[in-house]
C-alpha cells in the first residue's frame, strides 16, 4: 500500500508537467479510458491506468473513490511525479551513514526504486502487505527486486517486529486510500521502529494534513522521538523524526551537496530543505496507542470542521 | 417462576449478548498489533465466537438438564467474566512472549501466522465465550413451562440475545472503542458479564417446569 492523492492533486500535478500533448487515451478493460488493468486483490481493489502525459499510475478504490496510489513516468524511471514522493528524500539527511533503508508500503515503488537507482550500494528493504500490489508494481512500475532492493510481503509492524536488523532509515508509507491501519500509528509502533533504527537514524512518515488525525500522528511522533520535523509538500507532509540535536540547515545543505555529489539525484535534496519546519506538540490532540487509536473518528473528521480552525499550514485541505 | 424472574433472566440475555459481541470487538484491537487488522484477522475473530456459541450450546444444554438452576448457570457466567478480566493484563504480555520464543524464520510461513492468529483468538476469546453461551440452552430449559410453549421460550431467549449482538457490536465499535479505548472497554464488559453471574447465583430460580 502505499500513499493517497486527490485526484485534484494529481490534476494540478499533471499540468504542471506541461502535458499539453496529451496522448490518446488507451480503451482499457470495463471500457474505462486509459485503463489498463482492473484487480481485486484481497486488501484492495486495484486500478492502473495511462494518465493523459504518458504517466502509469496506480489506484486503489475506497468507498466508491479511487485515490492515486502511486504515479510513473516509464519515459524517465528517475522522475517523481508527486512532491511528497521527492520530499521523502529529503530523509536522507538525518542518519549518520546510509547502508540500510527499510520502507513500509510499497505501492508503486516509487521512493524505494528511485533510492535504488541512485544509490545502488545501499540496501533497500519494502515491506508490503499486498501481493497483488506486490505484483503490479513489478510489471507496470519498474520495479524490480534484487540483492539490493528486497521486496518483502508482510504486514509492516509484523516484519519490523520479527526483524533484528537496524536500520537508518525507516520510511512509513502505508494507505489505503486516506487510511492508514490503525497499528501503523501508535506509540507502540514507533517504539518498535525506533527499536531497530541504527544510532542516529531517522524515520520519514507519509501524512496526510487534511484530517484531525494529522495533529494525532505528530503528536504521537513527538511522544517517541526528541524531534519531528515536518515537510508541507504541498499535498501530504513529510515528518521526520529522529534523536539527539537538531541539525542547522547550513549542516544539512553540506550534507545535501555531499549526496548530491555522490549520487546525482534526478529532484536535488538541497532546495526540499527551505521549507523544513520543526513541529512543536500540537494543542488538543491526543497520542495514539495500542490501546487508545480512534483513527476512524479522526480520519472522518476532516480539518476545517474542527473545533479551532487550523491556520498550521498544513498542506492544502 | 414469577415474572420479575423471567424478565430478569431475559435481561441478563440480552446483558450478555452485548458483551460477547463487544468482547469481540475489542479483541480484534488486541490482535492487530501483532496480526494486523485485515480480512484473515476477521476470519479468526469470527471462527473463534462460532467455536465457542457451538460448544457452549452444546455443553450448557447438557449441563442444564442435569442441574436446571440458575446458580449453575451463574457460577458459569461468573468464572467467564472472571477469565475476561484478567485479559487485558496478560493477553499482550502472552502475545508479546509467543513473538519472541518462535524463530523468525516461523513468521515468513503464511500458515504459520494464521494458526496464530486463531490460536490467539482462541486464547483471549473461547474459554470465557464458552462458558457465556451456556445462557441460551440454559435459559430456555428455566423458562420453559410446557412443551406446547417451546417454541416462543426458546425463540424469545435467541432473539433477545441476538439483540444483545446487534447492540454489542455496533455500540462498541461505534461508541466505547473511541471512549473507551480497547483495554478498558474489555475490562467493562468483563465486569457486567461478572455481575450476570453473581445475579444468576442470587437468583437461585430453578426450572419453571420442574
Amino acid at each position: 500500500m502505499s500513499h493517497p492523492l486527490h485526484r485534484r492533486a494529481l490534476a494540478g500535478g499533471l499540468l504542471s508537467l506541461g502535458a499539453a500533448a496529451a496522448l490518446a487515451p488507451i480503451a482499457g478493460a470495463q471500457g474505462e479510458p486509459g485503463l489498463i488493468v482492473r484487480r481485486e486483490s484481497r486488501y484492495n481493489t486495484i486500478y492502473i491506468r495511462r494518465e493523459p502525459g504518458g504517466l502509469i499510475s496506480m489506484q486503489f478504490g475506497v468507498n466508491e473513490r479511487r485515490f492515486t496510489e502511486s504515479l510513473y513516468n516509464p519515459a524517465d524511471p528517475r522522475e517523481l511525479p508527486v512532491a511528497y514522493t521527492r520530499y521523502m528524500t529529503v530523509a536522507l539527511l538525518y542518519p549518520p551513514r546510509l547502508n540500510n533503508v527499510l520502507e513500509i508500503g510499497l505501492g508503486g515503488g516509487r521512493t524505494a526504486n528511485y533510492l535504488h537507482l541512485h544509490m545502488p550500494e545501499l540496501t533497500i528493504t519494502s515491506v508490503e502487505l499486498d501481493p497483488d500490489v506486490i505484483a503490479l508494481a513489478r510489471r507496470y512500475f519498474g520495479v524490480t527486486p534484487n540483492a539490493r532492493f528486497r521486496v518483502e510481503e508482510a504486514d509492516g509492524r509484523m516484519y519490523l517486529r520479527r526483524t533484528n536488523a537496524q536500520y537508518d532509515l525507516i520510511m512509513v508509507d502505508a494507505y489505503r486510500g486516506t487510511f492508514v491501519p490503525f497499528h501503523l500509528l501508535t506509540r507502540e509502533f514507533f517504539e518498535t521502529v525506533k527499536s531497530r533504527l541504527a544510532p542516529g537514524g531517522a524515520v520519514a512518515q507519509n501524512i496526510e494534513p487534511c484530517t484531525m488525525l494529522y495533529e494525532s500522528a505528530i503528536n504521537t511522533l513527538k511522544a517517541v522521538f526528541d524531534h519531528v520535523d515536518v515537510y508541507n509538500s504541498g499535498g501530504n507532509v513529510v515528518a521526520v523524526a529522529y534523536d539527539g540535536e537538531i541539525p542547522t540547515q547550513a549542516q544539512f545543505r553540506r550534507r545535501a551537496r555531499q549526496l548530491q555529489a555522490a549520487h546525482n539525484f534526478r529532484h536535488p535534496i538541497e532546495p526540499m530543505i527551505e521549507i523544513r519546519r520543526i513541529a512543536n506538540r500540537l494543542r488538543g490532540a491526543s497520542v495514539l496507542t495500542d490501546d487508545f487509536a480512534p483513527v476512524e473518528s479522526l480520519n472522518a473528521t476532516e480539518r476545517h470542521n474542527a473545533r479551532q480552525p487550523s491556520a498550521r499550514g498544513t498542506g492544502r485541505c | 417462576m414469577p415474572t420479575w424472574v423471567q424478565t430478569a433472566i431475559l435481561a441478563i440475555g440480552f446483558t450478555l449478548g452485548v458483551a460477547l459481541m463487544g468482547v469481540q470487538m475489542a479483541t480484534s484491537r488486541i490482535l492487530a498489533p501483532y496480526f494486523g487488522g485485515d480480512i484473515e484477522v476477521w476470519a479468526s475473530l469470527i471462527s473463534t465466537v462460532m467455536l465457542a456459541l457451538m460448544a457452549g450450546y452444546f455443553i450448557g444444554g447438557r449441563i442444564a438438564d442435569r442441574f436446571p438452576r440458575s446458580d449453575v448457570l451463574g457460577l458459569a457466567v461468573l468464572v467467564g467474566g472472571l477469565y475476561l478480566l484478567a485479559v487485558p493484563f496478560v493477553a499482550t504480555s502472552a502475545l508479546d512472549a509467543m513473538i519472541q520464543t518462535l524463530p523468525p524464520e516461523a513468521w515468513s510461513n503464511k500458515w504459520t501466522t494464521r494458526m496464530l492468529t486463531l490460536a490467539a483468538a482462541a486464547g483471549i476469546m473461547l474459554p470465557p465465550l464458552t462458558l457465556l453461551s451456556f445462557f441460551s440452552p440454559y435459559a430456555v430449559r428455566l423458562l420453559l413451562v410446557d412443551a406446547e410453549h417451546g417454541g416462543r421460550v426458546a425463540g424469545a431467549v435467541y432473539s433477545i440475545t441476538t439483540v444483545g449482538n446487534i447492540v454489542g457490536t455496533l455500540g462498541t465499535a461505534l461508541y466505547l472503542m473511541e471512549v473507551l479505548g480497547s483495554r478498558d472497554t474489555t475490562l467493562m464488559f468483563a465486569a457486567v458479564i461478572v455481575v450476570c453471574g453473581v445475579l444468576l447465583i442470587l437468583l437461585r430460580s430453578r426450572a419453571a417446569a420442574d
